[in-house]
């Protein structure tokens, strides 16, 4: 599902994110990215939307290699991948069910399918009666399952998450982990960059580690170090 | 991916209605440089119509100094009714021609309180075989300096008199149009910015479940489309009124001149649909560089 040859990221200024990283993850895998700040978790993360470039290597996703993608194809690809944030990016004029309905929307699905879509989202994170609810109005960790119903509204084969529970408490981020883990079990692959060591070692999945840009360790069923 | 109609009307509007001032401020402004614009688009064709009056009776005519003597009179008289060239004349009195003047300057009691019927040069209207410019102009030179001639006056120098002052009135006025369109533009281009700034999180979002690049553009494409199309709008009927009102206006008067000025209900409806496509054309490429200036999708 997703393939990284040799693979450099160089920012301006001659920062390296990421240094000859190889790395292959099989669809319907749950793997974690951890590593200190500066590492290059979140350049992995962004290199895979192809919000980022590499300057060497090839990147593939999906059968196909996204750093030769035209622009105009991108957003056929970011169709395919679902994306969460430690800052939820909610639109705070709308409320649960128009932030859901508007990542449908954007992308021309039919109104019918935004109707029976969207409500069966929010059943599956739970908040099925906070539909008409703005977003200032829940919990931190109903937001965060606001975004998550987003990126998966979709259906996407790939969901890719940035410190996602970075803003939580533990057992709201237990909460989150658990439904990250049932979208997992639908076959999207899950790619969560974390900081979290409890999460990571209690949930016992694959962990890739980046130290300075490099792949130091990659570790089937692994904990945090 | 097929467009949702209702989705790009209702963010368009979202965008014109978010910051009303601004949008307010872009149509007004392109509203007065399109105004600008058109009138002197319409003065243009109004000028090739007179002028195309004139070529059409090419005539001259030669004043006669007030204290001719009756020798010198009869002379002038003659030569000019016998010239093989000269097709005929009119002879206008210092009478007639006081007549004349009162009813073009009646109305303003400094000229009309300064003249006398014995300032009043009488004159000969002469109408040439030909309406050959050349022909006019060594007509003319050959009464010019004649004892018993005050002045010889030909159309084309009239025309070219107005022609002169049309061209400079035209050409302030157009260079007056493309500086408020200039304006006109860049407060376009500036509108389209801050509803981007406005929409900054929405766009980022847009942008990561994949919606395309012309999904995200086009409202703000039609945001600038609507600032020219309704500045232009405004200004088609501006431009129309004036037109109607400066003709009655003539008409009322005794300035039947002018009436070789009007334009045709053709000229007018020519000036609508430049000015529509120059205001659609100006709000739809700043929209569209603002655009591609600053969304990197």
């Amino acid at each position: 599902m997703i393939r990284l040859d040799n693979v450099s990221k160089v920012y301006k200024g001659q920062t390296v994110a990421l240094r000859d990283v190889d790395l292959e993850i099989a669809k319907g895998e749950f793997v974690f990215l951890v590593g200190p700040s500066g590492s290059g978790k979140s350049t992995m993360i962004r290199l895979l939307n192809k919000e980022e470039t590499p300057e060497q290597g090839s990147v593939w996703v999906a059968g196909k290699e996204i750093n030769k993608l035209p622009r105009w194809r991108v957003p056929q690809l970011r169709r395919n991948i679902g994306c969460i944030f430690q800052d939820f990016k909610l639109l705070t004029n709308k409320t649960v069910y128009e932030n859901v309905a508007f990542a449908l929307e954007v992308i021309g699905r039919p109104r019918h399918v935004v109707r029976t879509q969207v409500p069966a989202i929010l059943d599956l994170v739970g908040l099925g009666a906070k539909t008409d609810n703005m977003p200032d109005e829940l919990s931190g960790g109903e937001q965060q399952r606001v975004s998550i119903a987003r990126a998966f509204v979709n259906r996407p084969l790939i969901l890719l998450a940035d410190e996602p529970t970075g803003n939580l408490d533990p057992a709201t981020s237990a909460g989150i982990m658990r439904l990250l883990d049932r979208i997992n079990r639908t076959g999207t692959t899950v790619v969560m960059a974390t900081h979290d060591r409890s999460i990571v070692d209690s949930m016992r999945k694959r962990v890739i580690e980046l130290d300075t840009g490099r792949l130091v360790r990659d570790q089937h069923r692994g904990v945090y170090a | 991916m097929a467009f949702k109609p209702e989705y790009i009307v209702r963010e368009t509007a979202t965008n014109l209605t978010r910051n009303l001032t601004l949008t307010a401020a872009s149509i007004i402004t392109m509203f007065v440089a399109l105004v600008l614009f058109g009138s002197a688009w319409m003065f243009r064709a109004g000028t090739e119509n007179g002028t195309q009056q004139f070529k059409d009776g090419v005539e001259f005519i030669v004043f006669l100094d007030p204290q001719i003597t009756g020798e010198q009179f009869d002379s002038i008289n003659a030569e000019l009714s016998g010239h093989p060239d000269i097709d005929d004349i009119e002879f206008v009195s210092k009478e007639e021609a006081l007549e004349q003047f009162l009813v073009w300057y009646g109305d303003e009691p400094e000229l009309r309180d300064a003249v006398t019927v014995d300032i009043m040069p009488p004159s000969f209207e002469v109408k040439p075989r030909e309406a050959d410019p050349l022909l006019v102009e060594s007509l003319a030179d050959q009464f010019r300096g004649r004892a018993g001639v005050f002045r010889v006056e030909t159309a084309r120098e009239t025309t070219e008199t107005i022609v002169g002052i049309a061209d400079a009135a035209q050409r302030w006025m157009f260079w007056g149009s493309a500086a408020a369109l200039v304006g006109g533009a860049l407060l376009i281009f500036n509108t389209v910015r801050v509803a981007m700034f406005a929409r900054r999180r929405e766009i980022e979002v847009m942008k990561l479940v994949g919606a395309s690049n012309w999904y995200i553009r086009l409202p703000f494409v039609l945001e600038g489309l609507v600032h020219g199309l309704v500045g232009g709008i405004l200004a088609v009927f501006s431009v129309r009124f004036l037109r109607t009102s400066l003709e009655d206006d003539v008409l009322d008067s005794q300035a039947q001149l002018f009436v070789q000025f009007f334009v045709t209900d053709g000229q007018v409806n020519g000036t609508s649909i430049v000015v529509l496509a120059v205001g659609a054309a100006v709000g739809v490429a700043c929209s569209a560089f603002a655009v591609g200036r600053f969304l990197d999708v």
